[in-house]
């Protein structure tokens, strides 16, 4: 019996104060290739923006680089689907699942809550809208933050996660 | 905190940045062709100008590139931003 | 001062709401909407304020944040060591005492009042709520945020945000704007970016230079008026007002009409237009008169008046309202860098237009501010009993001694007098100082004007700045591994190491560090122990010119390094000193997984984009960091074979298939795992990187098996030990951005026939070719159980010469070597490479300890052990 753990599986009570919940061992794939195989393989141009919808899809990351996000499974099936569509062009495929924990937060304050620790424009009168994604900071850690219908994605370093949910949690005492 | 255009995010506080010192200075092609006061010269002279001057940047926690900027070193004001491979706008 | 609540007046009060509150002691009593400087003025009471330095007692002067004298402690609800007492409004339970000017914080620590932060985007920041503010949020599109310090704003406009007792305490670059807000018992923070600031912070009116005018029942006009129309308090019956402009004026006229008896001295020669509306409204006004003295005890009884002709009067008043002008609040616009100009007829300094194209400075702080008659110092009189800074104690005679003194800039004078650093920031002192130093020189009024503002604009707690960012969790992000947990149960001491936090020993029972670390390193040598090396940084590096690439990154060759093959590397700067190390593993011949040091993981990764992006744009690679896609688990010891084959591997881990520096792809514990021979340590040793996810089981299943093996969990001060037995180096510790390759005496790993590599050119330059550079040798000490402090000079001599002492070197690594039995040192020495053999010794104290230059590498120095 394998014991998988996910890296805030130990955090879910203070998740909650913040209605906010881990969404574990997703599988996620760094793509680095072309701009036009990109578009060949429906990746978003624009950037900070996704393409798919919050169960799979492509987040822009850079002008070369995407992060491909699908429910939890053997991300090595997704890998090798990106392989054989990019084969004999210049690319990387690196099956990055661990390398990010994800948290999703849900509440109606959410956007006010990572305001409380990012300096992004996250007022919708700014352009902060569903369908758009952002690397930035939030308190002194690395993100991406991912802006869903009724929800918000902030997607972490594992290393980092344990401080980013102190520091949201903190936020509002 | 500088608000600092990233060429392809936008905006952003400059905490997001790392500086990158003096931009257009090319490595040169065969270091070892150049003298000892030449080498020296590259690797430690730099401009120190009162007024504008083109300087890299990167984008460090965002979309992780290099990029170069033309800023005023009197008034700290960044007049441009521009990608590698471009010119400074005119 | 006989001040008094008057019936229906004070806009700002709520009567329906009687409040009380606890002033040293006594209960004063109050409405919603009161400040205790307001309430007690209205109760009669003086306060019992004192000035800081002299112990002379003081009254309110003000109304808002200008106020130099009436500070108090806060001790109920929440603590605050000192704040105004104009800016403190009346809550349920409130308890204040009297400050002299100073905070004294309580002896045992207290809860601060909790702070949040916020960002906020805006196209347009307003501070300030008054008229022009409001006007120019009432034109301005899209979100509209204004900021007031005070409490109240009269008719918010309803396009706009209005947030009170909000005070912009700094303007920064483009349109960066830190607003400090109170909301009873939170403070919070708002971080606003701005298109554009619109500033309105209005003007401070002056005081003037007069003997006696620091006597309780002196205040600025317009906060004797401020009293009345926010608060319903008329301050005193009698009032004189002493004014030089007709700001002041309307004051007097409107405490006429509140009902005070009041009479208006003007240094004017000739009546103006407000001059007719007093006299007509029924107020005394006295043309070409100046105060020129004061008279009362604890509080103001009388004013002496003196006329164009010397005559004296003395009239009874209970207080002494003065108005010297008008001071536009330009601080937060000058703390930018933006100029002043000298307006004569206002007698004040006005913003000069420059600045960013994104400030605007509007109403009152713009210049628009009643013109004024030229004074600031009575001359009649002592000027030792005319105050400039009253929070300072600071006079007349005290400005002209600086300036006696030679001081010509009212910077050198603020520094010499104090003036200005108190926490109005000199607000009531500071324009006046310089005209006097002006005056004083002979120059004209406004050669120079007051010294530059810097943020904040007004005091702000510690507390509030830090906000959730305080606490011992938050003061810097705190990165663990995913076997954290594990460690925490099994009691490890920690270490920081960049930001993570990696177990340093496991101490068992009531072991020391030195105990336990023996223990850990005995285990390692003789049977088995088991690292958590989650911590390396790890890059994936992709693409057809991988090869070529990581050649120009690393001193050796990578480019031919065997697919399954291991080859460990050093890169350097441009200035060819070392900076950082680590291992290139290839997967594929287009594909290679390099390590780095734990704390340099984004320095290398950046360096690679870096030239990739920059320089060789033309490489085909791409890099992705994997730091933490891959957890570590390093087994090492004699018995490591045996415990990764009982945790159950589907590979075969025979020497012969799996050599040193070779790895396999293979399971470990029924999960995908890389075993790599890499050694740390010169022990046999496998490193099983694998999915964060299996991290914790696969920790687990190597425990479970190594048990009967006594397998020995160890942190990093151990792992420091045993490799400084094989002389290993640590980037950042051995090195401190000042040793190449050869100081190292790693020479080997500098492949000079394959072409150019970052820092290459440099390792020829006259300095690194120089031969007394300093070199890595080992450190013996002639006592072996001495350990010397790691940072120790090492010098020739037993005995210390005088300064200036030659040096020859510091210990850079120093343990007590459980395999060796006695103490192990690591040091760079100049020459040191030929000094082996050698006596040199260490520096301690005044004494010196006696020691012999040894090769680096003290234990197994033929390498038999890496292969089990």
């Amino acid at each position: 019996m394998v014991d998988v753990r996910s890296p805030l599986a130990h955090r879910a009570a203070a998740l909650a104060t913040i209605d906010a919940v881990e969404i574990p061992l997703l599988t996620q794939v760094d793509v680095r290739c072309s701009e036009a195989d990109a578009v060949r393989l429906g990746f978003p141009i624009e950037p900070n923006t996704v393409t798919g919808d919050m169960t799979r899809g492509a987040l822009w990351l850079g002008p070369d680089e995407w992060l491909v996000v699908a429910p939890p499974g053997d991300p090595g099936v997704i890998v090798e689907g990106l392989e054989a569509l990019l084969v004999d062009t210049h690319h990387a495929v690196v099956d990055v699942s661990g390398n990010r924990a994800l948290i999703e937060l849900r509440g109606p304050n959410r956007l006010a809550l990572l305001a409380s620790a990012c300096s992004l424009d996250l007022d919708p009168a700014g352009g902060w809208a569903p369908g758009v994604c952002a690397q930035t900071l939030l308190a002194r850690a690395q993100v991406i933050l991912q802006e869903l219908p009724d929800a918000t994605r902030v997607f972490v370093r594992p290393s980092f996660a344990d401080y980013v949910v102190d520091r949201l949690v903190a936020a509002v005492r | 905190m500088l608000l600092i255009r990233c060429p392809w995010c936008g905006d952003r506080d400059e905490i997001e940045f790392k500086y990158g010192g003096q931009a257009h200075l090319a490595y040169p092609a065969d270091p070892e062709a150049l003298s000892d006061p030449e080498w020296a010269d590259f690797l430690f002279m730099r401009d120190n100008p009162k007024g504008e001057w083109s300087e890299r940047w990167m984008h460090a926690a965002g979309c992780r590139r290099w990029f170069n900027a033309v800023r005023d070193t009197a008034t700290h004001r960044m007049i441009a931003t521009y990608r590698m491979g471009e010119g400074p706008p005119a | 001062m006989s001040g008094r609540r008057i019936d229906g007046a004070g806009s700002w009060l709520d009567r329906s709401l009687p409040l009380a509150f606890s002033f040293d002691g006594r209960e004063i009593p109050a409405f919603a909407g009161d400040t205790v400087a307001g309430a007690l003025l209205a109760s009669g009471e003086r306060g019992g304020f004192v000035s800081p330095i002299v112990g002379r007692p003081r009254g309110v002067y003000a109304a808002g944040v200008e106020e130099p004298n009436a500070f108090v402690e806060i001790s109920t609800p929440w603590f605050e060591p000192i704040r105004p007492a104009t800016m403190v409004n009346v809550v349920d339970g409130l308890a204040v005492h009297a400050r002299a000017g100073v905070g004294v914080l309580p002896a045992t620590p207290v809860e601060p009042r909790p702070a949040r932060h916020v960002h906020r985007h805006v196209e347009t920041l307003v501070i300030g709520g008054g008229a022009s503010g409001r006007a120019a949020a009432t034109i301005a599109e899209g979100r509209v945020l204004v900021v007031e310090e005070q409490p109240v704003v009269m008719d918010p406009p309803p396009n706009a945000v209005t947030l009170t007792s909000t005070t912009a305490t700094g303007i920064y670059d483009d349109g960066y704007v830190l607003c400090y807000q109170r909301v009873g018992g939170l403070d919070v923070f708002h971080h606003v970016r701005a298109e554009r600031v619109v500033l309105a912070a209005g003007a401070h009116e002056r005081p003037l230079a007069f003997a006696g005018n620091d006597r309780p029942g002196v205040m600025l006009a317009s906060a004797a008026r401020a009293y009345f129309e926010r608060y319903g308090v008329l301050v005193g019956e009698r009032i004189v007002v002493f004014s030089t402009n007709h700001g002041g004026h309307d004051a007097a006229e409107a405490l006429a009409s509140a009902g005070a008896e009041v009479v208006v001295v003007d240094p004017a020669t000739q009546p103006g237009p407000a001059t007719e509306r007093l006299r007509a409204a029924g107020v005394e006004v006295r043309l070409n008169a100046r105060v020129v003295a004061t008279d009362g005890d604890a509080a103001l009884t009388g004013v002496t008046v003196s006329a164009a002709d010397g005559q004296r009067t003395t009239l009874p008043a209970d207080v002494l309202a003065v108005s010297g002008g008008w001071n536009p609040a330009t601080q937060l616009a000058r703390s930018l860098g933006v100029g002043l100009r000298y307006d004569e007829g206002k007698t004040c300094f006005v913003h000069d237009g420059s600045g960013p194209e994104w400030l605007t400075v509007v109403g009152r702080a713009a210049g628009n501010v009643p013109a004024s008659f030229a004074l600031w110092v009575v001359d009649d009189g002592d000027d030792r009993d005319k105050y400039v800074e009253l929070q300072r104690d600071q006079t007349v005679a005290d400005v002209a001694e600086a300036v006696a003194g030679g001081l010509t800039d009212a910077e050198h004078v603020k520094r010499a007098t104090y003036i200005g650093t108190t926490i109005d920031q000199g607000r009531t002192s500071g324009v006046l100082t310089a005209e006097i130093v002006n005056r004083l020189l002979g120059w004209a009024p406004g050669a120079q004007g007051p010294t530059n503002a810097r943020p904040p604009y007004t005091p702000v707690p510690f507390s509030a700045l830090a906000g959730p960012d305080s606490g011992p969790i938050l003061l810097d992000p705190i990165r663990v591994t995913p076997m954290d947990a594990w460690h925490d149960v099994h009691g490890a001491v920690y270490e920081t190491v960049g930001q993570w936090k990696r177990p340093r020993y496991f101490p068992r029972g009531d072991e020391d560090m030195d105990a336990a670390v023996a223990r850990e390193t005995r285990a390692l040598r003789t049977g088995v122990a088991v690292l958590d090396a989650s911590t390396l940084g790890k890059i994936d590096v992709r693409g057809p010119d991988a090869g070529v690439f990581l050649d120009q990154m690393y001193t050796n060759r990578m480019s031919n390094v065997k697919v399954g093959s291991i080859r460990y590397g050093f890169m350097l700067g441009l200035d060819g000193m070392v900076f950082d190390d680590g291992v290139a593993m290839r997967i594929a011949d287009d594909h290679y997984v390099c390590t780095t040091t734990t704390g340099g993981a984004a320095a290398v990764m950046d360096r690679f984009e870096e030239w990739l992006q920059t320089e060789w744009t033309d490489l085909r690679v791409y890099c992705t960091s994997v730091t933490e896609q891959w957890a570590v688990v390093a087994v090492g010891g004699p018995r490591a074979r045996d415990v990764v084959q009982a945790a159950g591997t589907d590979a075969d881990l025979s020497h012969d298939a799996v050599p040193f520096m070779t790895f396999r792809d293979a399971t470990v514990a029924g999960v995908p795992a890389r075993i790599c021979r890499i050694s740390f340590t010169g022990e046999l040793s496998y490193e099983l990187h694998v999915s964060p996810w299996h991290a914790q089981h696969v920790w687990d299943a190597v425990m479970a098996a190594g048990e009967p093996f006594g397998i020995t969990p160890y942190g990093t001060e151990a792992m420091h030990v045993l490799r400084a037995e094989k002389g290993y180096v640590i980037v950042g510790q051995e090195t401190d951005g000042t040793q190449t390759p050869d100081d190292l005496g790693m020479s080997w790993i500098v492949n000079t026939a394959k072409g150019d590599f970052v820092g290459k050119r440099s390792l020829v330059r006259s300095d690194m070719l120089r031969e007394d550079r300093k070199q890595l040798v080992g450190v013996l000490t002639d006592d072996p159980a001495r350990v010397l402090v790691e940072g120790t000079q090492l010098i020739a001599d037993a005995t210390i010469p005088e300064p200036p002492a030659h040096m020859l070197g510091w210990v850079t690594s120093s343990y007590r070597s459980e395999a060796l039995g006695r103490s192990i040192a690591l040091a760079v020495v100049e020459a040191g490479r030929g000094r082996v053999g050698a006596e040199i010794h260490a520096v301690v104290g005044e004494t010196t300890v006696p020691c012999r230059v040894a090769d680096p590498v003290f234990y197994d120095p033929e390498g038999t052990r890496r292969d089990g």
